[in-house]
């Protein structure tokens, strides 16, 4: 299922500074980061944000940042607190290898997963022996 | 390799050193708790208990209610099983075989129990027996 994550151009927004502005109370999602012949594949917790509800930036600097809102209404009356659910923000530094133009986004039981192609020219080749 | 070197760097280092000295960093710290993480709450009536449990499917989640208690049984792949000639670049999610157990601190009634998964939250409705409701008594005179 491709989600409704906004891809924006965030030029604007002057990387590094926002990234520092940025980091009052939100949650830190555990993230996996895979490397394949092909791709960087990211594994984010994001417990409680339904589809549509995280938005992924990358800007002119390479550097990507998600953030995403729970749509979880905690009930009242909490005795005892192991997990923090909430707003949730944390950025990368994305290598030059990877085409940040043409990132994907699917949504899996609370956890987004985000696909970024390496660009042709930095592709694994696996070449063959002969014997 | 050009692609052996680390790809990016996390820009959150600094943020989490400092996280560290405030001392809040508990729920952000790799597993400080068993999996899954459980928050529990209580009104005059019933329990709520969720269970943050991202990345589990209905069907790999157990539940089991025993007396008062509530058992989580299930499993969290990895997602290096898609990916298996991959390498792990950033590894801080929870990959296990997990089972662990709430025990409420009150009577419960087993046939009013409602479990719904949405989102990586379980949430349980467990309402209280009638025993276990608090009680109001009258000061005589």
């Amino acid at each position: 299922m491709e989600s409704e994550i906004k891809l924006q151009d965030a030029k604007r927004n002057g990387g590094s500074v926002e990234l520092m502005s940025d980091s009052g109370n939100s949650i830190h999602p555990e993230v996996d980061i895979i490397e394949t012949d092909d791709s960087l594949v990211f594994h984010v917790d994001l417990p409680g944000v339904s589809a549509g509800g995280a938005k992924v930036e990358v800007d002119e600097n390479h550097i990507l940042a998600l953030r995403a809102k729970s749509s979880f209404q905690e009930p009242a009356g909490l005795v005892m607190r192991q997990a923090r659910i909430g707003d949730y923000y944390r950025a990368f530094q994305l290598g030059v290898e990877y085409d940040q133009t043409r990132i994907s986004a699917r949504w899996r039981d609370g956890v987004l997963i985000l696909t970024i192609p390496k660009k042709a020219e930095f592709k694994a080749q696996r070449i063959e022996i002969d014997a | 390799m050009i692609w052996d070197t680390l790809a990016f760097n996390d820009l959150d280092e600094m943020r989490r050193d400092i996280d560290a000295l405030l001392e809040v960093a508990g729920a952000n710290a790799a597993f400080p708790y068993s999996f899954p993480p459980l928050n529990a709450y209580e009104s005059r009536d019933e329990f709520i208990l969720i269970a943050v449990v991202p990345g589990i499917a209905k069907a790999d989640l157990e539940l089991q209610f025993e007396e008062d208690a509530v058992t989580f049984t299930g499993e969290r792949g990895s997602p290096m099983e898609e990916n298996p000639s991959g390498k792990f670049l950033r590894h801080e999610r929870e990959h296990v075989r997990f089972s662990k157990t709430f025990r409420f601190p009150a009577g419960i009634a087993r046939d009013g129990i409602s479990a719904k998964l949405e989102n990586g939250i379980l949430v349980i409705r467990a309402p209280k027996t009638e025993e276990s409701k608090p009680k109001q008594i009258n000061i005589q005179a």
